[in-house]
C-alpha cells in the first residue's frame, strides 16, 4: 500500500499516509506520556469529530449527495443519550445501542421524503429537516430544557470525574478508529462501489439496472446511523446538550472539516476534523473572531484547493510523477472530488 | 369575519417579508442554478445597514434604501469573487455560499455586537387602526404595501423590460440567450444584485418589526427555503404565491393550535415534494 503510493505519488505522497500512521500509533501513549487534561479533552473532540466526517463523507464525497442537515443525526445521537440517560437513568451502552436505531429510522423517513428531490433541491430540503427538528428540541422545552440545555451524566462512571480523562481519550480513540476501518470495508464492497457509480453518472447507473433511490436511502441510513455514534460519543463527552447541536453552524462544521481534509477519502474528513479542533481552540486563544479567519480560509480553499489537504497531496504525486516519466501514463484520476448532480 | 380578516391581515404581513426573501433566492437559482446559501445574511444585513443609517440620519425612507443599496452591493460582490470563479463547478458554488454565512455572521457580530439592537419605529408608522374591533399595527399595514409595490414592480421589470425578458429568457435556456450575443455574466451579476438587494429590503423593512439581533439570517433562511421549494425553484410569482400561503397558514395555525406553527410549514413544504417535487409553478423536478 504504503509502496505503490510511493511509487505514484513521490515523497509526498508516501510521506503523509506515513506520517499519519505514525501519530496514530504515537496517540496511544499521548495519555501515558502526559496526562494533560485540557490536551486530552482537545484530542476527545476531535475523535468524536473525526468519525462525524466520516459520515459525512460517505454522502458527499462517495454518494455525491450534499446534505446541509447532517447535524440532525449527530445531534440525535446527542439528544437519545442526554435524554435516555435523564428520563430513563440509561447508561453510556444503552445509549450507545439505541441511537443507531432511532438514527436509522429518522433516516429512513426524512430519506424516502427528501430524497425524491435531487441536488441543489436535497441540501435545502435536508437543511430545512434538520432546523425542524432544532426548533422542536428548543420548544419542546419542559422535556428538552429549551434553548438552556440540559447536563446530565452520560459518560460511564468510570470515565466520569474530576480526575483525568484517559478512559474517554481511548474510547474515543477506538471509535475512530474502528469507524474508519468499517467504512474503509462498506465502501469498497459492492455497496460502496455502487453509491461511487451513483456519484459518478447517476443516469447511468440507473440504466444499468440499479436501484438508485434504494441506495442513496442505504447511503443516508449509514451516514445517519455512524453521525449518531459520534453524536452519543460528544454527549459522554460534554455530558450537556443544546439545541443548536441540530442546527446548521453544526453542520458548517462538519462541512469545513470536509473540505479542509479533501472530500471522498474518508482519511481527509477525519484528519480535517482534527486541525479544524485543533487550530480552533489555538486561535481562539489569539483573537475572538477566529472563526471569521476560518471562513475565509474555507472560501479560500474552495475556490483554490477544492481536492482539500488530501488533494494537495496528490496533486504533488502527480507533477513528481509526470516529471519523472516523460510518456506521462498520468496513472491516477483527477482528484477525489465529488461531482454536482 | 373579522377575526378572519385580522388572521389573514397578519399572515399577509409575514407571507410579504419572506416573499422578499424567497423571490431573490428563486431568481438566483432559477437563472444561475447557485443555491444561495448566505441569502439569509443579507437580509440581516438588510436590517443592521438600515439601523445604521437610520440611527444616524434619523430619515427612515433613506434608511430602507440604503440598507437595500448594502444588500444589492453585497449581491454583485459575492457574484463576481465568489460565484464567478466557480463557473460550471455547481456544487462548489453551493459550498462556498454556506462558508460565506460564516463569515457574515461573524462580521456582524464584530461590527454590531452580540445583543440585540432596538429598532424604533418610524413616528408616521406608528400607532393601530381597527380591524372589526380589533387593533393592528399600522407599521404591520406598510410592510404588506411595500411587498405587494416591490411585487408589481419586479413583475413589470421582469415582464415589460427588455432587460427582464432577458433574465427571464436565460432563465428559461442560458444557452440560447448567450448565442443571441448577449453578456449573461453581467446579467448575472445584474440578478445576484437584485436577489440581494430585494432580501436587503426584506431586512431593512423587518427592522422595526423584528429589531436587529445576529440569529436574523439562520432564521429567515429557513422559512425562505420552504417558500422557494413550495412555490417553485426560478418562479417569481410561484414565491408570491407560496409566500401568501405559508404566511397564512402560519398565522391561522398560530392562532388556533399554536403548538403546531412551526410543524405545519415543514409539513405543507413535505405534502408539496410528495405531490409536485417541482413546487407549486416551478416547470421540472429537481
Amino acid at each position: 500500500m504504503l509502496l505503490r503510493r510511493a511509487k505514484e505519488g513521490g515523497w509526498l505522497g508516501a510521506a503523509a499516509p506515513a506520517a499519519v500512521i505514525l501519530v496514530l500509533a504515537l496517540l496511544p501513549f499521548m495519555p501515558v506520556v502526559g496526562e494533560n487534561r485540557y490536551l486530552l479533552s482537545l484530542l476527545i473532540g476531535a475523535f468524536v469529530f473525526a468519525v462525524f466526517a466520516m459520515s459525512f463523507d460517505v454522502l458527499l464525497g462517495y454518494t455525491g449527495i450534499v446534505s446541509f442537515g447532517h447535524a440532525l443525526f449527530f445531534g440525535t445521537g446527542t439528544y437519545t443519550a442526554i435524554l435516555l440517560a435523564k428520563y430513563a437513568g440509561a447508561g453510556f451502552w444503552t445509549a450507545l445501542t439505541a441511537a443507531p436505531l432511532v438514527a436509522a429510522l429518522l433516516a429512513l423517513a426524512v430519506g424516502s421524503l427528501s430524497l425524491r428531490v435531487k441536488g441543489v433541491y436535497f441540501a435545502m430540503v435536508s437543511m430545512a429537516f434538520a432546523e425542524f427538528f432544532r426548533v422542536v428540541a428548543e420548544k419542546a422545552s419542559p422535556i428538552t430544557g429549551g434553548s438552556d440545555g440540559l447536563a446530565v451524566q452520560v459518560a460511564p462512571d468510570w470515565a466520569y470525574g474530576p480526575r483525568n480523562r484517559v478512559e474517554l481519550y481511548f474510547l474515543t480513540l477506538a471509535l475512530a478508529v474502528v469507524t474508519y476501518l468499517v467504512l474503509r470495508r462498506v465502501l469498497a464492497s459492492p455497496f460502496g462501489r455502487t453509491l461511487v457509480a451513483i456519484r459518478e453518472n447517476e443516469q447511468r447507473a440507473a440504466a444499468v439496472g440499479y436501484n438508485v433511490f434504494a441506495f442513496k436511502l442505504g447511503a443516508l441510513v449509514l451516514a445517519g446511523v455512524v453521525a449518531s455514534l459520534a453524536g452519543v460519543m460528544y454527549a459522554a463527552t460534554e455530558n450537556f446538550v443544546v439545541p443548536s447541536v441540530l442546527g446548521v453552524d453544526t453542520t458548517i462544521q462538519v462541512l469545513l472539516m470536509s473540505i479542509i481534509g479533501g472530500v471522498g477519502t474518508l482519511g481527509g474528513p477525519a484528519l480535517g476534523a482534527g486541525i479544524i479542533r485543533l487550530a480552533g481552540t489555538l486561535l481562539s486563544s489569539y483573537t475572538e473572531r477566529w472563526r471569521l479567519a476560518l471562513g475565509v480560509l474555507y472560501a479560500l480553499l474552495v475556490l483554490f484547493l477544492p481536492g482539500g489537504l488530501a488533494g494537495l497531496a496528490r496533486a504533488f504525486g502527480r507533477r513528481r510523477a509526470a516529471r519523472r516519466s516523460a510518456a506521462g501514463e498520468g496513472g491516477v484520476v483527477a482528484g477525489g472530488t465529488a461531482r454536482a448532480s | 369575519m373579522g377575526l378572519i380578516t385580522w388572521l389573514a391581515l397578519q399572515g399577509l404581513t409575514v407571507g410579504l417579508l419572506w416573499f422578499l426573501i424567497a423571490s431573490g433566492l428563486s431568481l438566483i437559482f432559477g437563472l444561475m442554478n447557485v443555491l444561495n446559501f448566505a441569502h439569509g445574511a443579507l437580509y440581516m444585513l438588510g436590517t443592521y445597514g438600515a439601523l445604521t443609517i437610520y440611527m444616524a440620519t434619523g430619515n427612515f425612507v433613506l434608511a430602507l434604501a440604503g440598507g437595500t443599496l448594502v444588500g444589492a452591493v453585497l449581491g454583485a460582490l459575492i457574484e463576481l469573487l465568489a460565484i464567478r470563479p466557480l463557473y460550471g463547478r455547481q456544487l462548489f458554488q453551493v459550498l462556498m455560499t454556506m462558508g460565506l454565512i460564516l463569515v457574515f455572521d461573524e462580521a456582524v457580530e464584530a461590527i454590531w455586537g452580540p445583543y440585540p439592537l432596538p429598532f424604533a419605529v418610524p413616528a408616521a408608522l406608528q400607532g393601530t387602526f381597527t380591524v372589526f374591533d380589533r387593533p393592528f399595527p399600522v407599521y404591520r399595514l406598510f410592510i404588506i404595501g411595500v411587498g405587494l409595490t416591490v411585487w408589481l414592480l419586479v413583475h413589470l421589470f421582469l415582464t415589460r423590460s427588455r432587460l427582464g425578458i432577458i433574465v427571464r429568457a436565460g432563465v428559461e435556456d442560458r444557452e440560447m440567450v448567450q448565442a443571441l450575443g448577449i453578456d449573461i455574466r453581467k446579467v448575472f451579476t445584474g440578478v445576484f444584485a437584485l436577489g440581494g438587494a430585494l432580501a436587503a429590503l426584506g431586512g431593512a423593512v423587518a427592522g422595526p418589526f423584528e429589531g436587529a439581533h445576529t440569529t436574523l439570517a439562520a432564521e429567515n433562511l429557513l422559512p425562505a427555503f420552504i417558500v422557494v421549494v413550495v412555490g417553485g425553484l426560478g418562479s417569481f410569482t410561484g414565491s408570491l404565491l407560496a409566500a401568501i400561503l405559508v404566511g397564512l397558514t402560519q398565522a391561522f395555525v398560530g392562532y388556533y393550535a399554536p403548538q403546531f406553527a412551526l410543524a405545519v410549514n415543514i409539513a405543507l413544504m413535505a405534502v408539496v415534494l410528495v405531490l409536485r417535487p417541482q413546487g407549486l409553478l416551478g416547470r421540472q423536478g429537481g
